[in-house]
């Protein structure tokens, strides 16, 4: 019900941001002060947000996905979404903001876990 | 509300209750999770409930007076599952908008979700149907259609 997060910088100036977990209502601002704290450490040339190890997320995290596009943009730096699991492809989908972030393939993603796909 | 079930429909109820803290929130989602599976919902159906259940939940968790607790019910019968969730209000709380983002997804993956408010108890009820394999109709572009918006 957790949610973890590693920044990472490449050698070409990107960094990648890679939450792993749940974003809810709960977790959400974490997501937001990660994307915060890139833009106050200096200009990137993009940010990353890798999504593959995201199992789950709602209305909340998808706005703080927002966020985190606005805040980027406004200090001059393209934020794009990468590897989106299924959930958070699907997500991106219905709320027809694939395209706002870089209309990404969905990766292989997390497989559900066991709670939720368990039948008794 | 749902609807009564009909004659010879078994008809489970459970219940569950929890603080009204976004902490809670995965333990609703992941009992939702179970009960749609075990009305044998697809995945893509039991995904749009986790999703639904959350929404609904987060929605109320914003209006809870403190120390509230959510009361979710789960009524399951044949091919559907209802669900109603309950939180005694804070006194200066709203009723559940329904214009929000929140309330928009909700609508995109339930069917007929309602909100009510009364003696200052938020309620917001929804139902999800096993498709059996059709489409269920305008579930998916109740918020428009994404691809027309470059995704």
């Amino acid at each position: 019900m957790s949610l973890s997060i590693m920044t990472t910088k490449s050698l070409g100036g990107a960094v990648e941001i890679s939450p792993r977990g749940e974003i809810d209502v709960d977790t959400a601002h974490e997501v937001r002060e990660a994307v915060a704290a890139v833009m106050n450490g200096g200009r990137p040339a993009q940010i990353n947000l890798n999504l593959r190890g995201v199992s789950f997320i709602d209305s909340v995290g998808i706005s703080a996905l927002v966020y985190g596009f606005q805040a980027a943009e406004v200090g001059g730096v393209k934020l794009v979404v990468t590897e989106p699991s299924r959930f958070v492809h699907r997500q991106l989908w219905v709320t027809g903001l694939l395209g706002l972030f870089g209309a990404p393939e969905p990766a292989g993603g997390p497989e559900p876990t066991p709670a939720d796909t368990s039948r008794n | 509300m749902t609807q009564p079930p009909a004659a010879g429909v078994e008809r489970d109820v459970v219940l569950l209750t929890v603080p009204a803290d976004g902490a809670y929130l995965g333990v609703l989602r992941t009992a939702a999770a179970g009960l749609a599976a075990r009305l044998h919902f697809t995945l893509d159906e039991i995904e749009d409930l986790r999703i639904a259940v959350d929404e609904a939940c987060a929605m109320l968790i914003r209006l809870a007076a403190p120390m509230a607790t959510l009361r979710c019910r789960f009524e399951l019968t044949g091919e559907e599952l209802g669900v109603e969730v309950a939180v005694s209000a804070a006194p200066e709380a709203s009723p559940p908008a329904t214009s929000t983002f929140a309330w928009k997804v909700l609508t995109a993956l339930a069917t007929d979700p309602s909100a009510a408010f009364s003696e200052r108890t938020a309620t917001i009820a929804l139902t999800a149907r096993r498709s059996n394999g059709e489409p269920r109709p305008g579930a998916r572009y109740a918020m428009g259609d994404p691809t027309e918006n470059g995704g």
